[in-house]
């Protein structure tokens, strides 16, 4: 067991930004939807303010990441492998579903040359290629911030409103689950740790053929 | 020789000085006197600009009006009355405001036009006719009675209303406008001149009234009150006169700021002109999710969707601390075996 440098100090910038961004976009975003059951912010105009305010910085963050992930390379750490297909997924949801019960091993142990499960892997790459991206433009163009078909009448900002809202409730139930998943490392507090310091406990040597055959 | 030229200057100017001074005094005297002449003159003015004292006032008027406004234009003299209902009358007449009406413009300005009756008597008669918006419009019998009709349905026709209402109870005939011509503050003054001063039984202001509302200042401010206090059902006039106990008056965001709502197929936008259907980009703008594109079915699944994933990652954490063997559920004997 040693420490491996997982996590760099750019990610992890990238990530709390994003995660103190999120958290405060769905409350923003529950007052505005929710005015007058939900006034968090204290009034409605302060909780719009916030939201466009905060939006546009995780948006900012998100492109940001996006370019060092792809200068730097560790995008790769998200190319979906053989592991990653439906052997990988079953035997994941499989630990997920009976292993964590009974202290089995992980079967996709992180090391530096495997960050994410196949679970994790995909959804990440949903999330992060699909998901956010398009809250961001939608968000931007509900702002007013995309001129493009600002003109398209009113059926497209009913539909983009909509689309909005369902992201926002996906993005926030997998913040749910992400804090959850995030107490399952060795022991609760190792990814929060891996996410602080950079640095995760592993069994796993850097040797590709080697990865994630530990079960 | 130098020193002596500058005594002579000295001296001249100390010769002159109280010809100086007397200059000064009496340039100032005059401008005090002039001050005096002037300050009244500019204090009678009134804010239309019209003479402020009362003989001035009275000679500014039409012919037709004058004979009355004796009494009636001044403010201060206790004209107001109250009628067997409770209803306050306002005797004294807002010239201004009586000179924009419709009524005026109509040239049946006279007072005596309406007034029918001995008013050579004061106080004048009791039993004199009053008149009523059909002793001249009886051409608009029938959409007269129909809001009669409607304003019936209002809690201003409710039995325990405090007073009996007729149209210028609400709607003044001294002041009276065409609709079209009336701003959003037109049209609310005539909640409002009761309901924040003479009927207020809540004691509180209108801002702490809706306070509830997010946005209350913007919308008491940008829509008339009957769009809330009043509801589109069944055929009628535009401007409805059922205005309905507070507690049917529109508080839910969805009622308006959503497609087909109230907003697109009822209020409309009041400035400038007859009454507007707002687009539905105008509606948008700034609303998009607080009712604009807000789909209650949506909300309710969004939240359960929420409250399953918090309960499912919420139970698969209490399996995995009970599979541990080490908190609450070997405390509890739920597990199989002992560590």
């Amino acid at each position: 067991m040693k420490d491996v440098y997982m996590v760099t100090r750019p990610e992890r910038t990238w990530h709390w930004v994003n995660a103190a961004g999120i958290v405060v976009l769905a409350l923003s975003g529950l007052n505005i939807h929710f005015a007058r059951e939900f006034n968090l912010f204290g009034t409605l105009p302060a909780a719009i303010a916030v939201h466009n305010l905060v939006g546009i910085l995780v948006s900012i963050n998100y492109m940001a990441w996006a370019l060092y992930l792809v200068r730097t390379g560790r995008i790769r750490y998200y190319a979906p492998d053989h592991d990653d297909l439906a052997g990988g997924l079953l035997r994941q949801t499989r630990y997920y579903l009976f292993g964590i019960f009974h202290d089995a091993p992980h079967p996709f142990e992180e090391g530096a040359a495997r960050k994410f499960n196949p679970l994790q892997k995909w959804t990440y790459l949903g999330i992060m290629t699909v998901l956010l991206p398009l809250q961001v433009v939608t968000g931007l163009w509900l702002f007013h911030l995309i001129q493009a078909w600002q003109d398209a009448g009113t059926a497209l900002f009913q539909v983009l409103g909509v689309a909005h809202t369902v992201l926002a409730i996906l993005l926030t139930a997998f913040l749910i689950g992400h804090v959850y998943l995030a107490t399952t490392g060795d022991t609760p507090w190792a990814h929060f740790r891996m996410m602080l310091t950079g640095y995760a406990a592993s069994h796993v040597e850097a040797i590709p053929e080697e990865r994630g055959n530990k079960s | 020789m130098k020193h002596l030229a500058r005594w002579q200057w000295t001296r001249g100017a100390l010769a002159l000085a109280p010809v100086l001074v007397l200059v000064a005094a009496l340039a100032s005297s005059r401008a005090a006197a002039a001050r005096t002449v002037r300050q009244p003159a500019v204090a009678r003015q009134t804010a239309d600009g019209r003479p402020g004292t009362m003989q001035g006032r009275l000679d500014s008027l039409p012919a037709e009006v004058r004979p009355c406004m004796g009494c009636h234009l001044n403010p201060g003299l206790a004209l107001s009355y109250r009628d067997s209902t409770g209803h306050l009358h306002q005797a004294s007449i807002d010239l201004a405001a009586y000179e924009a009406s419709i009524h005026f413009h109509s040239g049946e300005r006279a007072c005596g036009d309406c007034h029918t009756g001995d008013y050579s008597r004061v106080p004048h008669p009791a039993d004199n006719p009053q008149p009523t918006c059909l002793s001249c419009h009886d051409d608009y019998r029938q959409e007269y009675a129909s809001i009669d009709a409607m304003a019936h349905r209002s809690v201003h026709y409710a039995p325990d209303a405090p007073m009996d209402f007729d149209c210028g109870t609400c709607h003044s005939p001294h002041s009276m406008r065409p609709a079209r011509e009336l701003t959003v503050a037109d049209r609310n003054a005539a909640c409002i001149d009761c309901h924040e001063h003479r009927y207020n039984p809540s004691g509180l202001t209108l801002a702490q009234r809706h306070a509830w509302h997010p946005q209350a200042a913007l919308h008491l401010d940008r829509i008339a009150c009957i769009d809330c206090h009043t509801q589109p059902a069944g055929a009628g006039y535009a401007f409805r006169h059922d205005i309905l106990p507070k507690e049917q008056a529109t508080s839910d965001c969805y009622a308006c700021h959503g497609a087909n709502t109230k907003m697109t197929a009822y209020m409309g936008s009041y400035e400038g002109g007859r009454p507007q259907p707002y687009t539905r980009g105008q509606l948008l703008e700034d609303y998009y999710i607080s009712g604009g594109t807000r789909s209650p079915l949506l909300d309710r699944l969004g939240l359960l969707f929420m409250l399953l994933v918090a309960l499912g990652t919420g139970l698969h954490g209490l399996l995995r601390w009970c599979a541990n063997r080490r908190g609450w559920c070997a405390f509890m004997q739920i597990g199989s075996e002992t560590p």
